[in-house]
C-alpha cells in the first residue's frame, strides 16, 4: 500500500460538473475536496506517463497499463481525504462535517442516539419506520454558520457523544476567484465574448489530500503531477503508517457507517442492498444525510463526458443494529473500507465504523 | 526519470500590471494576489499564455510546440492534453524604497521556504534553510556584512525601508551573502547586462520577518492614476480617472515548469527532451507579462533554472 499527502503549489480547480463552454458560460465553480474520480485519473495519468512507455495515444496498450475507462485495473485506492500539517509535522486526517453534529462554539457534538419512533409518528408506507435523530424536548441542534471538520483522532470520542473541537472549513482552505480573458495574439487584444470567471481552491498552507491506493507501482517519494483542471500542480509525498482504526470484528451491535467520501447508490440514498457489504443481518435504523452530490468528469479514453451519477454526499451516516454476529465485507487489501455500489474500488463511499 | 521540472525565474525590468480586472477597494485595477497571503502572483493561465506565445513556431518545432502546449485551436482542446504543467509566478524579491543604497531587495522566510520547496522539485539544491531565519523578530532584519542599505544614527546601526526602521539580526549575515550567491547563480539572467544586478544583489539584499514583508508586498507596490484626455479641449473627460497597481520594476518572481512525455501522436519525445527544447527557447528571453503592454508595461527577462 502507498499513501500520498498530496499539497498544490497554487490553487486547485474540481469542477463541480456545470457545463463550462467558451462562448456560452462565463463562471466555473470549484469543489472541495474532489471526488475520488479526480484522483484515481490523476495516479493513473501519472503512472501511465512516467511509469510506462506505451504510446498515450495507443488506447489498447493504455488499457493494458492502467486499465480501460471503466475497469480500474489493479488499482485499488481510498480517500481522498482532507488532510493538514500540524505543527510537530505530523499529518493529522480530517473528516468532512458529520450530517448527524450539533455545532456549537467551534465544538461538535453528536446529536441524541437514535430512539425507537413514538406510535403517533408510523406511517403506513412500505418501508420500515427510521428511527428519528432528534430527542424531544431537549434542544440539540443549532444552525451553523460554519462547518466543523472532525479531526480523525477524535471521531472514536464523538461517536461516544462526548464534544469535540472542531476545525473550522475556514482554516482549511478558500476561494479564489480569477478573471480570465482570451487573446487574439496575432492582434494583442482581447477576443470579443471570451471572459470568464472560475473559483479555485486556495488551500491553507499546510492542507492537502490524503489517498492510500494499491495496484499502482510507484517508486518515487517525492513529486508533482498535474492534480485536477487546467493541469494545475500537486507536490506529492510518501507517508508512513497511516492507517484509519480498525474495522471492529465482529461489528458491535449498535454501529454507525460514516462516510468520508461520497457514495453512490443504485436506489438514490439506498443501495441495492444491504448484504452485498455485510456478511450477517444488519438493519438499518436511522440515517443523517444531506442533499446529494454529482459526480461527472470527462471520460479521456473516450473523449466524452462520463455520465452524471448522484452520490450520498460524504459526512453521511448510516445507523445500524446488527442481529446476530455480523461483519463488513473488505474488498480490498487497503486497511479502509469502501461502501458503494458504483466506484468502491476506487474510493467511494469510504467509510469509518464507530458505535452508537 | 520521464517527468522533469525546472524553475522558472521571471525578472521584472519595467513594472508589470497583471491585473485581476475589478477591486472592492481602492484600486480600481489591482493586481493579481494570493487570496490568503495576500501575496503578488502572476496567474498560471497568463504565464503559460506568454510563454505559449513566446515560444510559437513553424515546421518541425511546431509539432513540438503542440506536444508542450496542447492544440491551439479550443475545438482540438480534448484532442490530447499539453505535456507541460505550469504554475503561478510567485514573488521571490520585492524592491522597496531604502534610506541608504536606493532600494533593497526585500524577501522573507516564508518566501523562501516556498522557493525552497520549488527548487527541490525541479532537483536543484534550495539556496537556505529558511529556518535559519525563524528567528526574526518584528522589526529585525538581516542583510549581508557589505550592506549598502546600513544607515547609522549615533550608536546604532539599521536599515530604513519607507519609513520603517529595523535592527540587524548581525548573526544572520552569512547566511544573506550566501542567498544572494545562489540567486545571482540560479535566478538572475545571465547576459551580461545582468552582471551589475548579480553583483550588486547581496548589497542590497535584505530578509524581513514574513509579517513586514507581506506589509511591503500589500502597501509599497505602484499606484498609478491614469486620467483620459477629450482631445478636442485637453480636458479630463468626465468620469475618466482611475488608479492602476503594478508590481515594481527589479521586482524577481519564480514558478515551476514540470513536463512528462507527449502525449500527442506526431511527437515522441520524453519530458526531458521537450523540456529542453522550451529552455532553449526561453532562458534569458524577454517577453511580456501582464497588460498595458504598449505603455512599457510588463518587460520581464526570463531564467529557466535547471539540473
Amino acid at each position: 500500500m502507498k499513501t500520498l499527502f498530496l499539497e498544490p503549489l497554487d490553487v486547485w480547480l474540481f469542477r463541480d460538473g456545470r457545463p463550462f463552454t467558451a462562448g456560452e458560460q462565463f463562471r466555473a465553480a470549484s469543489r472541495f475536496p474532489p471526488s475520488p474520480l479526480v484522483v484515481q485519473g490523476a495516479l493513473r495519468a501519472y503512472h501511465l506517463m512516467v511509469h510506462s512507455t506505451v504510446p498515450a495515444w495507443d488506447t489498447a496498450a493504455v488499457a493494458e497499463v492502467v486499465g480501460g475507462p471503466d475497469d480500474w485495473g489493479p488499482l485499488r485506492l481510498a480517500g481522498p481525504l482532507v488532510a493538514r500539517r500540524t505543527a510537530s509535522g505530523q499529518l493529522e486526517a480530517l473528516l468532512p462535517p458529520p450530517a448527524d453534529a450539533a455545532f456549537h462554539d467551534r465544538q461538535l457534538r453528536r446529536l441524541p442516539v437514535p430512539e425507537q419512533p413514538p406510535e403517533w409518528l408510523r406511517v403506513p408506507a412500505p418501508t420500515p419506520a427510521l428511527f428519528p435523530l432528534w430527542h424531544a424536548g431537549e434542544p440539540v441542534s443549532e444552525k451553523a454558520s460554519q462547518p466543523l471538520w472532525l479531526r480523525l483522532t477524535d471521531f472514536a470520542a464523538y461517536c461516544r457523544g462526548e464534544p469535540v473541537p472542531g476545525v473550522p472549513q475556514e482554516e482549511l482552505w478558500a476561494e479564489e476567484v480569477r478573471i480570465g480573458i482570451a487573446q487574439d495574439s496575432s492582434r494583442r487584444t482581447t477576443r470579443e465574448g471570451l471572459y470568464y470567471e472560475a473559483r479555485y481552491v486556495r488551500p491553507a498552507p499546510g492542507v492537502g489530500l490524503l489517498v492510500s491506493f494499491t495496484g499502482l507501482d510507484w517508486p518515487e517519494e517525492t513529486g508533482v503531477l498535474a492534480l485536477g483542471g487546467e493541469r494545475r500542480s500537486a507536490r506529492f509525498e510518501a507517508v508512513s503508517a497511516f492507517a484509519p482504526p480498525p474495522v471492529p470484528e465482529p461489528l458491535p451491535e449498535r454501529f454507525v457507517l460514516s462516510f468520508l467520501t461520497p457514495a453512490v447508490f443504485e436506489r438514490g440514498w439506498l443501495p441495492r442492498d444491504w448484504g452485498a457489504f455485510f456478511d450477517g443481518s444488519v438493519v438499518l435504523v436511522a440515517a443523517a444525510l444531506d442533499r446529494y452530490e454529482t459526480v461527472g468528469g470527462f471520460d479521456l479514453a473516450r473523449g466524452r463526458e462520463r455520465p452524471a451519477r448522484r452520490a450520498v454526499p460524504a459526512g453521511s451516516v448510516y445507523y445500524f443494529v446488527a442481529r446476530g454476529e455480523a461483519r463488513l465485507r473488505r474488498t480490498s487489501d487497503l486497511p479502509w473500507s469502501t461502501v458503494s455500489d458504483w466506484g468502491a474500488e476506487i474510493g467511494f463511499g469510504t467509510v469509518l465504523i464507530g458505535g452508537w | 526519470m520521464a517527468e522533469a521540472s525546472a524553475l522558472l525565474f521571471a525578472y521584472c525590468e519595467t513594472p508589470v500590471h497583471a491585473g485581476t480586472g475589478r477591486s472592492v477597494g481602492t484600486v480600481d485595477l489591482p493586481i493579481q494576489r494570493e487570496r490568503i497571503t495576500g501575496f503578488p502572483i502572476v496567474q498560471a493561465s497568463s504565464v503559460k499564455g506568454v510563454l505559449r506565445a513566446a515560444t510559437q513556431t513553424n515546421g518541425a518545432d511546431a509539432e513540438r510546440h503542440r506536444a508542450l502546449f496542447g492544440p491551439d485551436r479550443p475545438e482540438e482542446a480534448s484532442a490530447h492534453a499539453g505535456a507541460l504543467q505550469v504554475t503561478d509566478l510567485q514573488v521571490v524579491l520585492f524592491p522597496v524604497r531604502s534610506l541608504a543604497g536606493v532600494f533593497a531587495w526585500t524577501t522573507s522566510p516564508a518566501v523562501l521556504a516556498r522557493l525552497g520547496r520549488l527548487a527541490k522539485l525541479a532537483g536543484i539544491e534550495g539556496p537556505v534553510d529558511p529556518t535559519r531565519f525563524a528567528g526574526l523578530q518584528p522589526g529585525q532584519c538581516a542583510v549581508a556584512n557589505e550592506s549598502t542599505l546600513l544607515v547609522q544614527a549615533g550608536q546604532q546601526v539599521g536599515v530604513v525601508l519607507e519609513e520603517y526602521s529595523f535592527t540587524l539580526a548581525g548573526e544572520l549575515a552569512g547566511l544573506v551573502s550566501a542567498l544572494a550567491e545562489w540567486l545571482a547563480a540560479h535566478a538572475l539572467p545571465q547576459a551580461p547586462e545582468y552582471a551589475w544586478w548579480r553583483e550588486n544583489l547581496a548589497k542590497h539584499l535584505c530578509v524581513l520577518p514574513d509579517d513586514d514583508f507581506r506589509d511591503f508586498v500589500l502597501y509599497a507596490t505602484e499606484i498609478e492614476a491614469h486620467v483620459r484626455l477629450k482631445d478636442e479641449t485637453k480636458t479630463v473627460e468626465p468620469g475618466a480617472l482611475w488608479t492602476t497597481e503594478a508590481l515594481p520594476a527589479e521586482t524577481l518572481l519564480v514558478g515551476l515548469l514540470a513536463t512528462t512525455r507527449s502525449r500527442y501522436d506526431k511527437v515522441n519525445e520524453d519530458g526531458r527532451a521537450l523540456l529542453g527544447w522550451l529552455t532553449s527557447k526561453l532562458d534569458g528571453r524577454r517577453v511580456r507579462l501582464g497588460g498595458d503592454e504598449t505603455t512599457g508595461r510588463g518587460a520581464v527577462v526570463l531564467r529557466v533554472a535547471r539540473v
